[in-house]
């Protein structure tokens, strides 16, 4: 045992060391490729570091050449590997170059193997000479006549150390100039560092052993100083995503979202605190696809799983808002948003999203909703209250034909002999005229009846001959000519017959004020219904008023705005809702030449029953 | 003329009403006609004597401008409001515009047939004296221009001699002039005389010094 023989092993050692750790992290997914390729050279080091020692203790001429023709290999593989290292991890350098010097390189070593297998190194060694130097260990040198072919492994060399210095002033140029001096400057110490010492020893100027393994502890100890670096900056990141999640923590926490999302290849469900107490997990439960769809209320499932399957098929985000089952009181209303992750072929892979609470907002909107349809009702009730007298005259009609009926009756029965004949059609009379004010009555039962919008199929022409009987008495004490016509071949809408009545009705009313409001002559408002097609029917009521100011036109819908004395500016607020609520559309514009038409739209039954 | 029988006409929009008025008018003994709109008893050309029974409220063409247009005619019938619910202004206006009644359609039978016997006995009335007036005219339409001056003057209580003097003729001219009026005009004194010429109005050509009838 001598220092020689410990310290090439502890060389190799190293290089394996190193060459491990470096494959472990080459391997690790991603696979780095720099990684791998950095541990090749090392593995061939520790190999020709075994060679050098190898060489030194060699006893006869013919060994050192076998062995001087393996360690050209495992000088080779380092050059390639460290070229292929360089050319990867810098991300830059000359194609050519890079093929240049592992290619001359390998076609020395060619000459190695081929007939008649003379040493690339020596065409012949002549001797082997023993050096004593310190601390009793002892080498030996070879002697013999340089082969004039060993160029070409010098200039594949040369080769790799422009390509180096090309690629490190490239990758500096880049603005990474501390991995540039780094790994580009020892790479080319080594090589450097590595030709000069060969070549001394080849030419018989030094009698040293060779020290390629040695001096590319430069190589590993810049490597080991990246490898340094970037574990400290992994760490630094791992710290600074921890604090993301922290702070993401915090604005979900903050903002009630719980966030999840569902591996679809693992079928593997990452949820946070929040999401799993919305959706009434446990805390450390594992969670799966089907476990998250078992969350949801039964009667929502369905939908949810169509909005689910959509999101997949067709790419859109995932949004939903279902129930879930709280065993302490009310179902909590949940919002669920998500968007699907796919691979490079499409295929999805991934889904992220979050949930939200929203029961308080159902809950507001409910309340909200109830709100709407009391002043509706109210609304309508005043709306009844204003029709009032002429609702008595739709009445009177029918009560006073009945009145007339039995007088006449009365009379007949007195002639002498009675009239019986004429007593027949009065009593059918007076029945028909019986049902018809029981008809009245029926109807403003309906309209002052308070309930909510429950759209059937109707018939356009039945709702506006309604509103002809309402309006009727009503517009011709104004002295308004009223104008109703629906097209024929309509086809039947999805509405509610009171709500619609309520619209149609506030806007012939309000006609009716416009033309009281105007000095023009023409006193005439006109209903029509019509089909334009788009499984919608449009109706459109017209007045001969004064118009709307064209500013105005934007806010007449918005509630309290009104441009009567006695106003409260809820009516058309309250048929845009009604409008909206039934999926129509409602708007008004100044006509030619004269007044104003307020138009809605309402979606057509088959729309609602057909796919 | 005043033979034939009276007709009550009816219109009202709304036909089994206007059936069961129709009907009770009937029942009472009357002749009646009906009509569903103001315009359709405008078209027709009758007149025969009788009165009208309107509804208020009706499309197009109300009761009120029905009434209206028939103030143009001198011979329409007297008009009988009937409504579902009147209210004052309209009330106030069809009675000025000389409305025999104004009736809410609820009224007692008893009230609507004696509101249609008043309209029909004015209507006679008026007829009645329409056919004086028209008599009157035709007799003070065959004065000649220098009797009616003499007219003129005799209702003016201007004396014999004064009138002759004022028109520049002899004084037996003037009463031969007004043998002639007395028996033209059929009257026997001054009084009745000026009474008629007062019941006759309009003197077209005279209408300036003729008092205006009402």
């Amino acid at each position: 045992m001598n220092w020689i023989t410990i310290a090439w092993p502890m060389v190799a050692a190293i290089c394996v060391t190193l060459g491990l750790i470096e494959l472990r992290i080459g391997l690790a997914r991603p696979i780095d490729a720099a990684r791998l390729l950095f541990s090749v050279s090392a593995f061939a080091t520790a190999a020709v570091c075994g060679i050098e020692l190898a060489v030194m203790h060699a006893d006869n001429p013919d060994r050192v050449k076998a062995l001087l023709r393996w360690g050209d290999i495992g000088v080779g593989v380092m050059i390639a590997s460290l070229t292929a290292f360089i050319w990867v991890y810098f991300r830059s350098g000359n194609k050519w170059l890079a093929f240049a010097g592992p290619g001359l390189y390998a076609v020395g070593v060619i000459f190695d193997f081929l007939p008649p297998r003379r040493s690339l190194t020596y065409l012949q060694i002549t001797g082997l000479r023993t050096i004593e130097t310190f601390g009793g260990a002892s080498y030996r040198v070879a002697e013999g006549v340089p082969n004039p072919l060993n160029a070409l492994p010098y200039l594949g060399a040369l080769m790799l150390l422009v390509f180096v210095v090309d690629a490190s002033l490239r990758l500096a140029r880049r603005g990474e100039r501390r991995r540039a001096l780094v790994v580009g400057g020892s790479v080319a110490f080594w090589v450097l560092a590595a030709i000069a010492h060969s070549a001394l020893i080849e030419t018989g100027v030094v009698q040293m052993p060779y020290l390629f393994s040695v001096s590319y502890l430069v190589i590993l100890l810049a490597m080991t100083y990246e490898l340094t670096t970037d574990v400290s900056a992994a760490a630094r990141l791992g710290r600074e995503l921890q604090e993301s999640e922290r702070r993401m923590d915090l604005a979900g926490t903050a903002a009630g979202l719980g966030m999840w999302s569902l591996d679809f290849t693992g079928d593997e469900v990452w949820a946070t605190a929040k999401t799993r107490s919305l959706l009434g997990f446990a805390e450390t439960e594992r969670l799966s696809q089907a476990r998250l769809m078992g969350a949801v209320h039964p009667d929502d499932r369905d939908a949810v799983r169509l909005a689910f399957e959509d999101s997949l098929k067709n790419g859109r985000d995932f949004d939903v808002e279902h129930r879930v089952p709280n065993p302490d009181g009310l179902p909590r209303w949940i919002a669920a948003r998500g968007r699907v992750e796919r691979d490079s072929g499409g295929k999805p892979n991934l889904m992220r999203g979050v949930v939200l609470d929203i029961s308080a907002q159902r809950r507001s909107q409910l309340e909200l909703q109830q709100l709407q349809g009391q002043l509706a009702h109210t609304s309508r009730v005043s709306m009844m209250g204003q029709l009032a007298s002429a609702l008595a005259h739709e009445l009177n009609q029918p009560l006073g034909a009945i009145l007339r009926n039995a007088e006449a009756a009365e009379l007949f029965l007195q002639h002498d002999p009675p009239g019986l004949d004429e007593l027949r059609p009065i009593l059918a009379d007076i029945r028909a005229d019986d049902q018809r004010a029981r008809d009245v009555i029926e109807r403003l039962r309906a309209l002052l009846k308070r309930r909510s919008i429950e759209p059937r199929a109707l018939a356009v022409a039945d709702l506006l001959g309604n509103i002809a009987m309402l309006t009727r008495a009503d517009a011709a004490a104004r002295r308004v000519t009223l104008d109703i016509e629906s097209g024929s071949g309509l086809p039947q809408v999805m509405g509610d017959w009171v709500h619609l009545q309520q619209v149609l009705l506030n806007l012939v009313l309000n006609a009716m004020d416009a033309i009281d409001g105007a000095p023009g002559n023409s006193r005439r408002i006109a209903v029509r219904a019509r089909y334009p097609g788009e499984r919608e029917v449009e109706v459109a009521v017209s007045d001969s008023g004064q118009g709307i100011l064209p500013e105005k036109l934007g806010i007449i819908f918005e509630p309290f705005f009104t441009t009567k004395e006695n106003g409260m500016g809820i009516g058309l607020s309250i048929s845009r809702t009604i409008i909206e609520a039934h999926g129509g559309r409602i708007w008004a514009e100044n006509s030619t030449p004269e007044g104003a038409t307020f138009r809605f739209t309402l979606p057509t039954a088959e729309k609602r029953l057909g796919p | 003329m005043s033979q034939s029988v009276p007709v009550v006409s009816i219109v009202d929009d709304d036909p089994s009403f206007l059936r069961a008025v129709s009907r009770l008018l009937q029942a009472a003994g009357y002749t009646v006609r009906t009509f569903s709109s103001a315009g359709e008893f405008l078209a027709q050309t009758s007149d025969a004597p009788g009165c009208l029974i309107a509804d208020l409220h009706m499309p197009g063409l109300s009761g009120l401008d029905l009434q209206t247009a028939l103030a143009r005619d001198p011979q329409a019938p007297p008009v009988i409001f009937l409504t579902g619910q009147g209210d004052i202004a309209t009330t106030v206006c069809a009675m000025r515009q000389g409305a025999e009644d104004f009736l809410t359609k609820d009224t007692p039978k008893a009230h609507l047939l004696k509101a249609v016997e008043r309209a029909l006995a004015r209507d006679a009335r008026q007829r009645a004296e329409r056919v004086r007036l028209q008599e009157l005219r035709r007799r003070f339409d065959a004065l000649t221009p220098r009797e009616r001056e003499v007219l003129q003057h005799v209702v003016q209580g201007r004396l014999n001699k004064q009138i002759a003097s004022n028109l520049g003729i002899s004084e037996r001219m003037v009463k031969l002039h007004r043998t002639a009026i007395t028996s033209k005009v059929q009257v026997r004194s001054v009084a009745e005389l000026t009474r008629l010429v007062q019941d006759a109005g309009p003197f077209e050509e005279h209408a300036s010094t003729f008092p205006k009838g009402q």
